[in-house]
This record gives structure tokens, sequence and C-alpha cells, in this order.
């Protein structure tokens, strides 16, 4: 027990708890795609048309299997976004994250949904929603999620990086 | 057979929970007093060990500060079942039917031959020199040949 | 089978703190029991079921009904857990309400709690998908934070007006013992000078972590008959929604779950225009913006208008339709009892009880409840028997 300076006393542990996640096939043919060709992928939903990226083998909308795979861009948009001051640890690297660090909602080219990920940029200050950003994979990739190590910010749309209306 | 992608996740949590004022006096008595304390209910006169602030066969709060409701057991008692398997540090998970308790404690009996262990053997507590207030400041029950 | 009429007659609550050393788990459970079984007179043996609700990672004591249930008086009856993240405790008071409804308990006792101070809240929120979002987990307010930017860009709502939402909060929150965070002097400025979390969030535009915990004593058939002010159930809806953050497409500022359970809600109980029929609501705020995106979700207001419902003062206790009288979220977040706070906190208004935050007149309450990202449920009480 602790005592804690108070009157009462404390049971003090941490709890090393392990799992094994089966990722099921349709995440893991994303994960052998990107580690093959450097590529993301999203599922679409043959009744809304809706690009799912993470993909899943399932529309939740529409109640509806999805076997269309979709090559999506290296670029996207930032759709929401947020400087942060407060310390988080890095899941790469155990180490703190400096501070501030940018968080960004962003749109791949060609996903109708969105992903949040580090923004990588010189000036936290001047990223704006709208503004482009490119994908940045690790070197030698492994076939996880931690093969996209972060975003890094463009600047502001020009007419040779807007996003492929699909 | 076909190879299906499995990760590995581990995490790592740390916890601090709050024992409460009944069992903080349990826990410092056991430490400082090396005294084993019950409750006991004014509703139905049940005894619980370890000391606890409510009956829950009555649905009452015990009030530890109240004369006849904090209770001092003796550290002898009979062993009622145990795990014929000993744990990694030779003792064998054991119930324990504390004198003067209702309910039956969890704890470990040893620091005896296995084959001496059965139903009802007399039992005495055997504590740890440098107690830290924790249920195991009682390092095991130890049979004892009764006076 | 048609439900029955069934009413709230009872709450009881802890006083919600920082940190509650002086009692475990089931010793807080206990506490807000008797207060709960005192406010309606009765004694355990008149309940008949218990539903459960506490989000037990954040403790990390796996089964708290195993734990907790013979606190809650529960030994030898049915006893239920139910564990939806921040909507726990409203999915439990609808658990805790049908069951009664549906004539097969009299007397359901519904009780939630939470010891934040005894774990990693941040570290248990962030247990998400490992194959995919737990590497990038950045904690609940960045999270909180990308969609109120959205919700800035598109509304254009301005920190003042959101902080605008804190000052209401915590004032309110002075009124109330049991709040956790108060403060009657707090001014927009103080808001605005506390540190920045994620832009455009403050520390006091967010809810604290609490211990706490809350109950309800729901009765049915002629258990109603005693009791002089009765908040009866008129209705509730339950929405989930995709799973990962990215799936919600301007979360905050769509927010359909909400939408769709309020209009369900409303479509039930016969409501045509919220904000003048009813009279006080205690809703799920977890941080400042929330609130206002919340006004114009349960339809309080057009589209857009929710900075100037707030600057307008109607949703203060005294104005048009009162919003969190108690403090809300902002001033109590112990998250398995948060949302049984909602519901006692209307039930309290109703039964004419809410001492020195009473509103004036209230006769209709509504009630909503936020679960992980998109998770709502919404309930209505009034004074009205069905
Ligand atoms: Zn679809
Ligand atoms: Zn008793």
């Amino acid at each position: 027990m602790q005592e804690n300076n108070s009157e009462y006393l404390f049971s003090s542990i941490t709890m090393d708890l392990s799992w094994n996640t089966d990722v099921g096939e349709t995440m893991a043919g994303f994960f052998q795609r990107l580690k093959a060709e450097r590529r993301l992928y999203g599922t679409r939903c043959s009744n809304c048309l809706r690009v799912y990226l993470p993909p899943r083998p399932v529309c939740g909308n529409c109640w509806q299997q999805m076997n269309d795979w979709v090559e999506l861009g290296e670029q996207g948009t930032i759709v929401g976004k947020t400087v942060c001051y407060y310390e988080i640890l890095d899941s790469m690297t155990g180490k703190p994250r400096t501070t501030p660090f940018v968080l960004g909602l962003i749109q791949i080219d060609g996903a109708d949904t969105t992903l949040n990920h580090f923004v990588e940029t010189p000036d936290p200050d001047h990223v704006s929603i709208g503004d482009r950003v490119e994908t940045v994979l690790r070197d030698t990739l492994q076939g996880n999620v931690g093969d996209i190590v972060h975003f890094q910010w463009l600047g502001p749309p020009t007419t040779s990086s807007q996003g492929s209306k699909k | 057979m076909k190879k299906y992608q499995q990760l590995r996740a581990s995490v790592h949590l740390p916890f601090s929970f709050a024992v409460g004022a009944t069992a903080s006096r349990f826990y410092r008595a056991l430490r400082d007093e090396k005294t084993i304390y019950g409750t006991r209910c004014d509703n139905c006169q049940r005894v619980s060990v370890p000391a606890r602030s409510f009956c829950s066969h009555c649905c009452k709060t015990i009030d530890h500060h109240q004369t006849g409701q904090w209770i001092a057991l003796p550290e002898y008692g009979t062993l009622i079942g145990w795990c014929e398997t000993p744990n990694k540090d030779g003792f064998f998970t054991a119930l324990i039917q504390l004198e003067g308790a209702d309910n039956l404690l969890l704890h470990r009996v040893g620091q005896c031959d296995a084959v001496l262990l059965h139903k009802g053997l007399h039992l005495r507590a055997a504590w740890k020199a440098s107690a830290a207030g924790t249920i195991t400041d009682i390092v095991c029950f130890k049979p004892e040949r009764r006076a | 089978m048609k439900a029955r009429p069934v009413a709230i007659v009872g709450t009881g609550q802890t006083r919600h703190r920082k940190a509650r050393p002086d009692v475990h788990q089931g010793e807080m459970v206990q506490e807000a029991v008797n207060l709960a079984l005192l406010d309606a007179d009765l004694s355990w043996d008149d309940i008949d079921a218990i539903v459960l609700t506490n989000m037990e990672l954040f403790e990390g004591r796996a089964l708290p009904d195993l734990w907790c249930s013979e606190f809650a008086g529960g030994l030898g009856k049915p006893v239920m857990k139910v564990a939806t993240g921040g909507t726990s405790g409203t999915s439990g008071a609808i658990a805790g309400l049908l069951q009664a409804a549906s004539g097969l308990f009299d007397t359901v006792l519904v009780v939630g709690w939470e010891k934040h101070s005894e774990g990693s809240t941040q570290t248990g929120m962030s247990l998400t998908d490992p194959a995919w979002d737990r590497h990038i987990a950045a904690g609940a307010i960045g999270n909180f934070a990308l969609s109120i930017s959205q919700y800035v860009a598109e509304r254009g709502v301005t920190g003042e007006q959101a902080a605008m939402v804190a000052v209401k909060a915590r004032r309110n929150g002075a009124l109330n013992p049991n709040a956790h965070v108060k403060d009657a002097g707090i001014t927009v400025e103080k808001v605005l000078a506390s540190p920045m979390l994620a832009e455009p969030v403050h520390l006091l535009d967010m809810c604290p972590q609490s211990d706490g915990a809350a109950a309800l004593i729901v009765v049915g058939g002629d258990k109603t008959r005693r009791y002089k002010n009765p908040a009866w159930f008129r209705g509730s809806a339950t929405r989930h929604d995709q799973p990962y953050i990215g799936d919600h497409d301007k979360r905050m500022v769509m927010m359909r779950t909400l939408r769709s359970a309020a209009q369900e809600v409303y479509r039930k109980v016969g409501i045509g225009d919220p904000f003048k029929e009813i009279d006080i609501a205690e809703i799920y705020e977890p941080v400042s913006y929330a609130e206002l995106a919340w006004y114009e979700a349960l339809g309080f207001c057009a589209e857009g208008d929710a900075g100037k419902l707030i600057e307008s003062g109607a949703t203060q206790i005294g104005g048009d339709l009162p919003v969190n009288p108690s403090g809300g979220v902002l001033c109590s977040n112990p998250v398995g009892a948060t949302g049984v706070i909602r519901v006692a906190e209307a039930a309290r208004q109703l039964h004419l009880k809410a001492g020195d935050y009473q509103v004036d007149g209230a006769r209709r309450a509504l009630v909503s409840g936020y679960g992980v990202y998109t998770w709502s449920d919404v309930l209505f009480f009034s004074a009205e028997r069905p």
C-alpha cells in the first residue's frame, strides 16, 4: 500500500498487457498493397459509391459488402486542423513529441473519409484548412499502419496540386 | 494453410486504487500492530474479514469507528480448502477460517510438508519481518499443533 | 405488448470531486444509492432490478458488476451492466426505464460511477484499433480540436462565444454543491487566458475528470401514486455511428446521430419548436464548443445561430431555455456516471428539488448523452403524466 500523504491508502500498480489482433482479410490486403506498391488503397461501396480509408469489407451506411479496391492519390487536402500544445508520447519512438505539433484531418485524393494524422511543417501557424499535404511513407515498408509516418505540408492549393475530382 | 496477418499490441497502464477508509485502517493495523481486524454488522452480527464498510446481507453500512463493529481477530484458524498445486514460491492458495470470523479468508498455506495438509488443520499466521501494509505482510498460514 | 407509464421518483449523487480517496469504488456507489433511496423514501427491499453503468477500462478493474453489485444492494437480484463510453449513463437510464415500462419490474435502480483518479484516462481512451489508428492517437483533446476547427470554419463561432459557454457552466456549478469545478467569478477573459491545449481549445473550455457516482429510482404501475412530482418518462432514442473518427463527414457540424435521435424523440413526444416547448435541457457537452454545436443539432436554434443563442443569455438560468443549470459536464465528469447525472438533474428540476439552480416553471426536460466520437442518446421527461 502507498501512503500518498493522506489519511487513506492506495494500491498502485502498472499493468503491462498484450493482445494479438487479427487484422482480417481486407486490412491485410491494404497492407500488402501498401508494401508492394507504396500506394494507399480504399474500398468502394457499390451502392453509395463512398470510398473508405481505412478500407473495410462492409459499408455500414448501406449494410453492403464491398469488393472494389480503389487506388488513392499520394496527396490530400487538410479539412480540419489543430496545433497541439500538450505533451504526448510518440507511439513510434516512445519519446515525447516536441510541442507544438500539428494534427490534421486529411482527405486523401480519391477517398471520401478522412484520416487524423500528424502534419509536418516549418510553420504551424500557417497551416490552414484547404491546404495540400503529401503522404510520407517510411523508407523500408513493413506492411503496417506505421508505414505512414506523417503528412508533409505543401501549402495552399495550386492548379497543379489540386485533388483529382471523382 | 493460409497465413493471416496478426498484430501484437502492448500497453502499459498505471493505476492507483483507493482502498477507502475502512480498508486503510485494516492495512495500517496489519503493518503497525500485526493484528488482523474484521468488522461486525450490528444488524446480523456477522463478522467479516478483512474489515469492510458494508454488510451485503443486510445492505447496511458498517461504521468501523463504532464500538463493537471493529473486531480484532486472532491470528489463527483452520484450513478449509486449498489448491493442491503449489504456486511458484511453494505456497498453496488456501481458504482459511479465522477463529471468530463468519467468512473465509483467501490466503496461502505453507512452510510445511504438503502431505500434512488436511481439512480442519490448525494454522497460525507467519509474519514478514518488515511489514508494508499489504496482505502479504502475512507470509502465509503455517500448521501449528493445537495448544 | 404496450409500454406502461414510468417515472423517476428519486435521485442521489455523491459530491463529485477530483479524487475520493476515502472510499473505494463500491463504497462510492453505495453513497449515491443510499441518497437515491432516501430521496424516494424507499428501502433496499423495494428494489426489483438494478442497472449499473461504468467504463471499467478507466479503473483497470475487470467486472465492476462483480465488485460493486452488492454495494448497490444487488445480491439475489437481477443486475446488468451497460457500458457505451460517455453514453453509458444515459443508455443505462434508458435500459432501467424500459425495464420498468415493460411491466416486468416495478422499481428499478440505475447507478453509474467512475473513479478517474485511479487510472490513466487518456491512455485508456487511446486503446483504439491497433491495426489502424492507435499509432496516431493523440488523445481526446486533439480529436475534439480537429472537429472544432471544421465547426468554426463552417459556422464562424468565436472563441469568446465558446468561452461564454464555459462561464455559464462554472457559474451554474457554483450553485450546485455536487459540482466538481465551480467558479462564480469566472469571466470570458479568464477562459481565454487559460493555457492553450489544442487550438482553439483552452484548458477552461474542457470538462474535468472526476470521481463520482449517481443513482436514479424508476417506478411504474401503482408505485408511482405516492409521489407528488414524478418525472414522467416520455420517450428516448439511441444512435451509434461508424467506428473511425475520419468516417464522420464534418462530425461536429453535422452530428447526424444527435440530430436524428432528437428528431425521433420530438416526433414521439409531439414537439414542433424545441426552443419554445422545452423548459430545461441537461446535455452532454464535453467541451464548450460542443454545446454550441449541440444547440444546432438539437434544434434549439437555426444552423449557424448557436453563437447568437449563447450571447442572448437564453440558455442561462432565468432565460427561455436554461441549458445545464447544474453546471453540466464542464463542471463534473465521472464518465460512467455523467449520463446518469444528466438524467438525475433533469428529474430534479421536475421534482422541484434543484435548490439554488431550480428553473421556474420547469415541466418539460430534455436530456442528451454523448459517447466516443458520435454516439448519441436523447431522453425526454415531463411533469405531466403521459
Ligand atoms: Zn454504401
Ligand atoms: Zn448484516
